[in-house]
Parts: structure tokens; C-alpha cells; sequence
């Protein structure tokens, strides 16, 4: 690998973002020594792992055009629907499964909405949010479904080399793997296509509603599996998890670049955008500022990082241009001498 | 559009004039009389008041909660449990943690004309516009967990609750008390810290978390640097997975402390703690009570056996059963908010507060405390 | 009238009235009754604020997430001046005048600094919040003044809540707003397709700019109603209606940048939303059961409003 590509891949569109994080962990650590601490990280990794499920799924949508509002409630049901099925005695990679299967039917119902009745993506999964919300009341009586088999929690607690949690190392390899399908497949290509313009994408012959279908199927599944991780962590499915999982995932996305209108980021920025938010908020626990004060902090933070990020592209235009018009003159005299 | 707009008008201008025409069906009933036989009056409201429950119609209770989570719902359970053998149905209604739906909510059933006493379980924040509406329309009403106090810090309404400081207080007690028993005798007290997840919005549960706190710096006063206080509302939920976050975090951000005693105003976030020592693998190093026994309970059933070690015991029908005897006799009229529980009162309440039963439990004595409670209150 | 027999806001109406009848046969009437009539117009205030706001700025293609933070802050606001002795008639202009001064801020990130709206009022949401909790240290504050406890109390005639006139004549006047005026036809014509929009004349800038600070000054209005209804300003204030706000603007019509959807469709939309909540309410229906009714609600007026579309359409082009 080449060093200019090496640039290319950074120095694009994520140096603001990386370096306002790396920014924020030199602060943290300046206040309190233990910030960068192996267990401090550890923590930060695990923290770091169930938002970013979700979003590996949730940033395929949003390049899409699309949005799925209920992934964090569609994650709460799955770790349900696996807690239920280890309390019916499944072995637990059954009950995984199961979870898996459930998330998937959750895609369908979505992209039916979306597809055959043609309702918004926003729309439709605000209204089964709701439904879903009220049926994990119901199902478990408000109480957390206990999912005590040990074996089971390996899943949430094992890590990998003795340093990186398993549900970190999950959600690197997922977001490594969509990585690859968005850039170099031409499923992925098609996912941007309709982001940018679905009417063209379609005029191309691609089939829009079938690679929605897919996606909503892919994000059902993995919000499951985000789920069902927790469950693990936690030894038990509670109907109150995840209640914020859709927003903070959407978060994260649009942090790393993925705008609402579809068409444009990478799984880079979606990791960058949650190890930011991460980092900060586990931070302001170190440093052990005020809650009020938090709550403020955590809105400045997606103030600062975005208009770092806002700067940093107008300056790389502007250089860009600059670099352009030199290049442009340097050729028009050469063709003068010439 | 013009067209929209008028015919929205006339829909209002119609409901209102129906108003008018319909004004003459919606007579309130009387007042009833407030009799009080002041012969009986110090069993009037208790469990041993001698009154046939089934001599009259079954009364229709609602159970108005804040907000939804296990113990509301442990709550209801013991409820319709107790509306059994005390003669009065059931329903519930959430206000679904926003003030202006319980009020919304409330009103509609008041409207309704069916409901002859309320449990209130709420926040206390907008009291004065709760008592107002509830005051008018002439329906007891009895305060669970949460009493409603005036200017002056005295009790206006009956209550059927706990004193949330002292609760707290008794978790942290109970910390110093026992942490020789799990830690050895020779542990060095100065990297002793304490841990504490609070939720600073609620009145009641910042109560708790300042008797814990002051429970810990009585024991060790030169500890205050490692006093942490952290409030569960930068998470945005009462999940686990927050007091978890919560706890892990400072726990690695603070190497210097080496044993740490932890609880919480609620059960959620030291369930959470639990997952995180655990997780640490520093079960050792841990020693995690609370206020509140639903989830504990369940954990010891499945065979739980980390550094949560105890919590305090609420049970249910210490609560349910007094304040369903107690707003039963309210509306029956045989007592009123006033005289109900005289005996119990406090001199500087006004109305009194029933304090429940509680005791610090832990997985040895859990069992016989819960029997104990179901045989005292005859039900369940 | 054969045309708005067809239109999308009659078949809401429809539904609309549905949705009367079956709760009151349900209830057996209660709800019908004056004073659950005069409940339901009490709610439909606050919601009313807020789905103006949202749903113009949906019009415009943008979405609002912080009217309820800054409708507690600003409820907040009045609650502490008035502590001071300030009139109340200056507390309520300070109130309105911090909600809009955050719409500003909003329309400023989006604009200037090309924030995504959903992000954007994502931030400035947090802030307030926080914001709100350091002003009262998380407790709640009494509202004692008399003229702004009239305000969300009292009952005109004994009937007709205050604060219900306030909201229809909001609703009137921002009605007429984007439909007669010229800054009501650039907001339609902004969402619809924000290029052609510049390219047209219009500044996509400046009308945004006045939809946010539009959106934050109702929602200060709304949250300070509340206040005075409560007769507290308090923590949660109008965070849990503006999830309401927004779904009655979309049950109404309105649809995300496609410059459709009115205020007409709006004002059926609200009264959908608090007539089906109150009815479900007097009919006894446990609480979780009530959640998912109103996610399936949300789904089966759009359905229907998709199925006698698609029918019409397909009548029109037979025709």
C-alpha cells in the first residue's frame, strides 16, 4: 500500500474528526493519568460495541437514503426473544439464532412498509418504534428476562489475545466486512447509486426495492445481534436497554460523514464518529465533571467536531482549487512556450 | 384550503355549543358526609379494623404511576392480589414520565365518573396542580412511595411510603458494617471508595443517595476525595447498561482507590455495578448494596453469588395492603386524610406517612424476611 | 366539494370522526361528555405549538429535534424571572425571545455551517437540557403569578379553555401564512427542490432561517403554557409531546421536503392524536397496549392515506 493512497484514505475526509478525538484523549489524559490506562481502554472498546453494531447497519441504510428509527428497540426484542429462548432450554447458539431469524422478520415488516405501501423510512419505523416498544412491555411484564447460563456469557465478557473485548473485535470485523462490500462490491456501488439518486439508479436497471428489502433484513439482524451481545453483557434481556440505540447510532454516522440524503461516507467515518462520542462521554466520567454539565458537553461536542469538520473541508476545497488553478496556468504556459 | 379551515372552525364552535346543551346532565354527586366514629378511630385503617370488606359493592381503584418499571408493576401485581381479598378492583394508568400526560390522563378519568379512589405514585414536582384537580372532584386518594410535603416541610396528604434518606442510610450502614466480613480485617481504609449512582432529578431518589453517602463519611470522614457521586440521568435511561457504563468507568479511571463499597438509589444501576465488577473480574474487590429487592431477588433465585451482596428489602404488600385499608377507610368515610392514622403521625406532619416495613436482606435471609411479611399481611 | 370530498384531508376527517364515534360507543358516552371535551381541547394546545413548528420546517425538508428542550428551558426562563417579581408580560416576551434565539442558533449550524438538521438540533437539544437543569439544579420551580396561571387554566364561559384559543389562532394565522403570502409559497417551494429554489430567486438561506427561529419561539410559547397549566416549570416540560407534534404534522399530511401537507391536514391530525389518547384512556387500556396503538395508529393513517391515493390515481388515469 502506497503512501499517497495511505493519505487519501485519511487525510480526506476524517482528519478533523481524528484529530479532534486524539485532541480530547490528550486532554482527558492530561487530567487524569488513568484515562489511557489498559482498563480504562478496555471499557471504552466494550462501550464502544453496541452502538457500533447498530450503526454498521444503520449507515448501509442511511447511504441508502433510508433509516430504520426502531433499531434500538428491534435490538431490545431480540435480546428478548434469545433470553426466552435459553429460559425454554435452547443451547444458547440456537437461541442466538432464533434472535437472528426474529431481527430479520422485524427488516421485512420494515421494507414492506417502505416498499409496497410506500411509506418514508422515517415515517414507518417511528410508528413500529412505537409498537415495538409497547410489545416488549408486554411480553416480558416489565421485568428483565434472566438469561442465566454462564457458557452464554462468554459471549459478552471473553476477550480476544487477553486485550480487545469480543464484542469489540465483532464489531470491527462486521464493520471491516461492510467496509469492503460498500467499496468494492457492486451491491455496494448500487447502494450509493440509489442513495444519490434513485430514479437514475433505476433507469440503470438497478432494482431498488429489492436491495432496500435487503438492507432493512441486514440491519434487523444485526440490531438482533447487538441485542443479543448485550444480553450476554448484562446476563440478562431488560425491556428498558437500548431505548436511545437509533438515535445514538444515527449520531455516530452523520458524526462520520454519512449524510441523511444517502449517497455519500463509509464505514471509517462511522468508526471514528462512535470512538469519538465514546471517548468523550467516558472521559467526562473520568474527570467526574458535574451531570449537568455533561449533558451540556455532550451537545458542544457534536457542535465542535462538526464544525472542525466543516472547516477542514472548505480549507481542502479551497486547496484543492488553488492546486488546480496552478497546475492549469503551469500548463497553459508550457503550451505557450511550446 | 379555505375550505379546511372553516369547516375545523365550525367543528370546534359545534363541540362547544354541545357543551352548552349537554351542560345540565353532568351534575356532580354530593358531597358525601365525612362520618368518623372516633370510638374506633385508632383501628380505623389498619389491617385489624373490624370492617366487613364484602358487605358492600366492590370499589373501583385506579393505580396512577409516574413512569413504568418493576416495581410499579411488582406494585400492581400486589395490588390486584390484595383488591382480592379487600374487595375493590384494579386498573392502572401511566403518565408516561411526562407530567402533562398524568394530568391529561387523571382528568379523563375523573371525568369518567367510575373511579372511587387513587393510588398516586408520581413526582411530586407538580403536587399543587395534582391535589387541586383531585381536591375538586371530591375522589380519596392515597400517596404511595412519594409524599406530597408543603412549604414548611410537613406532610399534607396520607402516605403510604418509606423515608427515603434513612434508606439510603441503611445500605451505606450496612457497607461499613460488613465490609471486614468479605475484605478481611486488615484492609487499609484510605483506598476504601465509595461508589454512588444517583439519578439527581428525582427528590426522593437524591434523598437516598445522600444517606448513603453520609452513612460512608461517617465511618470514614478523612475519605472525601474518594466520595464519587455519579448521576445516572448523563445516560439517559434507568437501564443497567448505564450504571454499568457508569460504574465501569470510574472504577478504571480511578486506580489509586483499590476497594470499592457501592450502591445505588435504585436497583437498575446497582445491577449494572454487579455486571461491571464482574466483568473487571474484581468481584473481589467489590461489596454492592441498594435500596430496592425486586431484581436482587431474581438474581439470587438464579443462583447469583457476586459482590452484591444485600439490598433493602421492599416488599410489596407492606406497602399495598396498609394503603389499600387505608384509602378503603377514606373512602368509605370513615376517616379523613386527617384523622387517618393518627396514631402513626409524625408531630410535625400535618397528614401521616405510613412507613413501610423494610429491612436490609441479604441471600441468607431473604427468604424467611419475605414469608415473614406475606404471613404479617394476610395475603399473597 | 366533490373535489375535497376526494382530498387527503377529507379522508382524514373521515377517519377523524370514526374514531369519535367508536370511542364513545366504547365508552358508552363518556367521552362526550362535557368536561372529557373540554380535557381533550386542553391537550390539544401544546401539541398544536409544536406541530406548527415542526411541521413547517418538514415542509421545508428540515427536522426539529430540540423544541423540547427548548420549551423546558424557556419555561425555565419565565419561571425564574417571574421568582424576581419581573411582570409577567415581560417574563413571557423573555421566554419566546430565548426560543427563538436558539432557532437561530439552529438555522446558524445549518445554514452557515452545513449541519445536518437532525444532528444539529440533536446538539442544541443537549445543551438546553443542560442548560435548564444548571439554571434550577434539577429541581422544579413554582409558578405563582397569578395572570400566567389565568393563562393555562382558566375556562372563557366556563367551557372553552384559554389556552385553546391561543392554539386556534395560531393555527389560523400560520395557515394563512403559507397560503397566501409569498414567504409561505417559498417555504413549499424550498422543500420541494431547494436548488431550483435558489436558482429561482428565492433565498433557501433566509427562509430557514426564519422557520427555526419561528419553531423555537412556539415552542417556548408551548412550554410556557405548560408551565402555567402545571402551575410548576419543571424537568421534563414538553420533551415528551414533541415526538406528538411531529407525528400529528405527519399524520396530518405532511410529508418530509415534499411540499405537501397544510395546516388544515395539520389541525386533523392533532385532533386525531388526542382524541384517540383520551379515548383510549377513558376505555380503560393498559399502558403498554396504549404504545403500541399509537405506533399502529401512525401506520394505518398512512396506509389508508396510501390506499385511497394509489385507488385515485388509478380512477384518474382510467378517466
Amino acid at each position: 500500500m502506497n503512501i499517497s493512497r495511505l493519505k487519501r484514505a485519511f487525510g480526506s475526509n476524517y482528519l478533523a474528526l481524528i484529530a479532534v478525538t486524539a485532541a480530547v484523549s490528550l486532554l482527558f489524559y492530561i487530567l487524569n493519568h488513568d484515562f489511557l490506562a489498559l482498563d480504562n481502554i478496555k471499557n471504552i472498546m466494550n462501550a464502544m460495541s453496541f452502538t457500533g453494531t447498530i450503526t454498521v447497519g444503520m449507515a448501509l441504510l442511511l447511504i441508502a437514503g433510508e433509516v430504520d428509527l426502531a433499531s434500538g428497540a428491534e435490538a431490545c426484542f431480540g435480546g428478548i426473544v434469545c433470553a426466552i429462548a435459553i429460559q425454554a432450554g435452547l443451547p444458547w447458539p440456537l437461541a442466538l439464532v432464533a434472535a437472528l431469524a426474529f431481527g430479520a422478520c422485524c427488516g421485512f415488516i420494515n421494507a414492506f412498509f417502505v416498499n409496497v405501501v410506500h411509506i418514508m423510512g422515517f415515517i414507518c419505523t417511528l410508528g413500529i418504534l412505537g409498537i415495538y416498544n409497547g410489545l416488549v412491555s408486554v411480553v416480558t411484564d416489565n421485568h428483565p428476562v434472566p438469561a442465566y447460563v454462564p457458557s452464554f456469557w462468554k459471549l459478552g465478557s471473553a476477550t480476544v489475545f487477553g486485550i480487545f473485548p469480543l464484542p469489540f473485535v465483532i464489531m470491527v470485523v462486521l464493520m471491516v466486512a461492510y467496509g469492503l462490500v460498500l467499496t468494492r462490491t457492486n451491491f455496494g456501488r448500487n447502494i450509493f447509486m440509489i442513495g444519490g439518486n434513485r430514479r437514475a439508479a433505476r433507469l440503470c436497471g438497478i432494482n431498488p426495492s429489492r436491495i432496500v428489502t435487503a438492507l432493512y433484513v441486514n440491519n434487523g439482524m444485526l440490531a438482533a445481534l447487538a441485542g443479543v451481545i448485550l444480553t450476554a453483557r448484562m446476563h440478562n434481556a431488560s425491556p428498558m436497554a437500548a431505548s436511545t440505540g437509533a438515535i445514538d447510532a444515527i449520531t455516530a454516522a452523520v458524526l462520520g460523514g454519512i449524510s441523511f440524503l444517502g449517497g455519500v461516507g463509509g464505514m471509517g467515518g462511522c468508526f471514528i464518529g462512535i470512538l469519538l462520542i465514546t471517548v468523550f462521554s467516558a472521559g467526562l466520567t473520568a474527570i467526574g465533571l458535574p451531570s449537568y454539565w455533561q449533558i451540556v458537553a455532550q451537545g458542544a461536542i457534536l457542535v465542535f467536531a462538526l464544525s472542525a469538520d466543516f472547516f477542514n473541508s472548505k480549507a481542502r476545497r479551497k486547496r484543492l482549487e488553488r492546486d488546480e488553478i496552478k497546475r492549469r496556468r503551469e500548463f497553459a504556459r508550457n503550451k505557450e512556450e511550446s | 384550503m379555505k375550505k379546511i379551515a372553516v369547516i375545523a372552525l365550525a367543528l370546534i364552535v359545534a363541540m362547544t355549543l354541545a357543551l352548552g346543551a349537554c351542560s345540565k346532565d353532568n351534575e356532580k354527586e354530593p358531597e358525601k358526609e365525612m362520618v368518623v366514629d372516633t370510638e374506633k378511630s385508632d383501628t380505623v385503617g389498619y389491617v385489624t379494623d373490624d370492617v366487613d370488606h364484602f358487605a358492600r359493592d366492590p370499589y373501583n381503584f385506579v393505580y396512577a404511576y409516574y413512569d413504568e418499571s418493576a416495581l410499579v408493576d411488582a406494585t400492581f401485581a400486589a395490588f390486584e392480589v390484595t383488591g382480592k381479598a379487600y374487595n375493590f378492583s384494579i386498573t392502572r394508568m401511566s403518565g408516561n414520565e411526562s407530567p402533562e400526560t398524568y394530568m391529561q390522563n387523571l382528568q379523563t378519568l375523573i371525568d369518567r365518573g367510575d373511579v372511587d379512589g387513587f393510588f398516586l405514585d408520581t413526582d411530586p414536582q407538580f403536587q399543587d396542580r395534582l391535589m387541586e384537580a383531585l381536591d375538586k372532584s371530591g375522589i380519596p386518594y392515597m400517596n404511595m412511595y412519594t409524599a406530597f410535603f408543603d412549604a414548611n416541610g410537613s406532610c399534607i396528604r396520607p402516605t403510604v411510603g418509606m423515608k427515603q434518606y434513612d434508606a439510603g442510610y441503611a445500605t451505606g450502614q450496612w457497607l461499613v458494617d460488613n465490609y471486614k466480613a468479605y475484605w478481611g480485617e486488615d484492609v487499609d481504609t484510605s483506598t476504601i471508595g465509595l461508589l454512588n449512582i444517583d439519578f439527581s432529578v428525582s427528590p426522593d431518589l437524591q434523598a437516598r443517595t445522600n444517606g448513603i453517602t453520609d452513612a460512608f463519611l461517617k465511618e470514614f470522614p478523612d475519605n472525601e476525595d474518594n466520595v464519587f457521586v455519579v448521576d445516572g440521568l448523563t445516560g439517559g435511561t434507568v437501564s443497567a447498561e448505564v450504571g454499568y457504563d457508569l460504574s465501569s468507568q470510574t472504577v478504571t479511571a480511578n486506580s489509586k482507590i483499590k476497594k470499592w463499597l457501592v450502591s445505588s438509589c435504585l436497583e437498575n444501576y446497582a445491577q449494572g455495578a454487579a455486571r461491571a465488577a464482574e466483568a473487571l473480574g474484581r468481584d473481589a474487590d467489590f461489596l454492592i448494596s441498594d435500596v430496592g429487592s425486586i431484581i436482587l431477588q431474581d438474581e439470587w433465585n438464579n443462583g447469583y453469588d457476586g459482590a452484591w451482596k444485600s439490598c433493602l428489602a421492599i416488599s410489596d404488600y407492606a406497602y399495598c395492603v396498609p394503603g389499600a385499608v387505608g384509602l378503603i377507610a377514606m373512602v368509605d368515610g370513615r376517616a379523613t386524610p386527617e384523622t387517618l392514622w393518627e396514631a402513626e403521625r409524625d408531630p410535625k406532619d400535618k397528614c401521616t406517612i405510613w412507613a413501610a416495613e423494610n429491612q436490609m436482606v441479604t441471600k441468607d435471609t431473604y427468604k424467611e424476611y419475605f414469608a415473614k411479611i406475606d404471613s404479617t399481611y394476610g395475603v399473597g | 366539494m366533490m373535489t375535497f370530498l376526494k382530498s387527503k384531508n377529507a379522508i382524514l376527517l373521515f377517519f377523524l370522526i370514526a374514531l369519535i364515534v367508536i370511542f364513545a360507543a366504547l365508552s358508552g358516552g363518556g367521552t362526550l361528555r362535557p368536561s372529557n371535551i373540554i380535557n381533550i381541547l386542553q391537550s390539544i394546545t401544546i401539541v398544536s405549538l409544536l406541530t406548527i413548528g415542526a411541521g413547517t420546517l418538514m415542509i421545508a425538508g428540515e427536522i426539529d429535534l430540540s423544541l423540547g428542550g427548548i420549551g423546558t428551558m424557556s419555561s425555565f426562563v419565565a419561571a425564574l424571572l417571574l421568582k424576581q417579581g419581573v411582570p409577567w408580560f415581560a417574563a413571557l416576551v423573555a421566554a419566546v425571545a430565548v426560543g427563538a434565539f436558539i432557532g437561530l442558533i439552529n438555522g446558524f449550524l445549518v445554514n452557515e455551517l452545513g449541519f445536518q438538521s437532525f444532528i444539529a438540533t440533536l446538539a442544541t437539544a443537549s445543551i438546553t437540557t443542560g442548560a435548564g437543569y444548571i439554571f434550577t439544579s434539577g429541581l422544579a420551580v413554582t409558578i405563582e403569578d397569578p395572570t400566567f396561571r389565568f393563562i393555562g387554566n382558566k375556562l372563557l364561559f366556563g367551557y372553552i379553555p384559554f389556552s385553546v384559543l391561543i392554539a386556534i389562532i395560531a393555527l389560523i394565522v400560520y395557515a394563512m401564512l403559507l397560503n397566501k403570502t409569498k414567504f409561505g409559497r417559498s417555504v413549499y417551494l424550498v422543500g420541494g427542490n431547494r436548488v431550483a429554489a435558489r436558482l429561482g430567486g428565492l433565498k433557501p438561506k433566509k427562509v430557514l432561517y426564519g422557520l427555526f427561529i419561528n419553531a423555537g419561539a412556539l415552542a417556548a410559547l408551548a412550554g410556557t403554557l405548560l408551565a402555567s397549566k402545571l402551575l410548576v416549570a419543571n424537568t421534563v416540560g414538553i420533551t415528551s409531546s414533541q415526538f406528538a407534534g411531529l407525528t400529528a404534522a405527519i399524520l396530518g399530511g405532511i410529508s418530509f421536503g415534499g411540499g405537501t401537507g397544510g395546516m388544515g391536514g395539520a389541525i386533523i391530525g392533532i385532533m386525531v392524536l388526542s382524541c384517540f389518547n383520551n379515548g383510549m384512556t377513558m376505555v380503560n387500556i393498559p399502558p403498554y397496549w396504549q404504545t403500541v396503538a399509537s405506533g399502529a395508529l401512525l401506520l394505518a393513517a398512512i396506509t389508508l392515506d396510501f390506499v385511497t391515493t394509489s385507488r385515485r390515481n388509478k380512477s384518474e388515469v382510467k378517466a
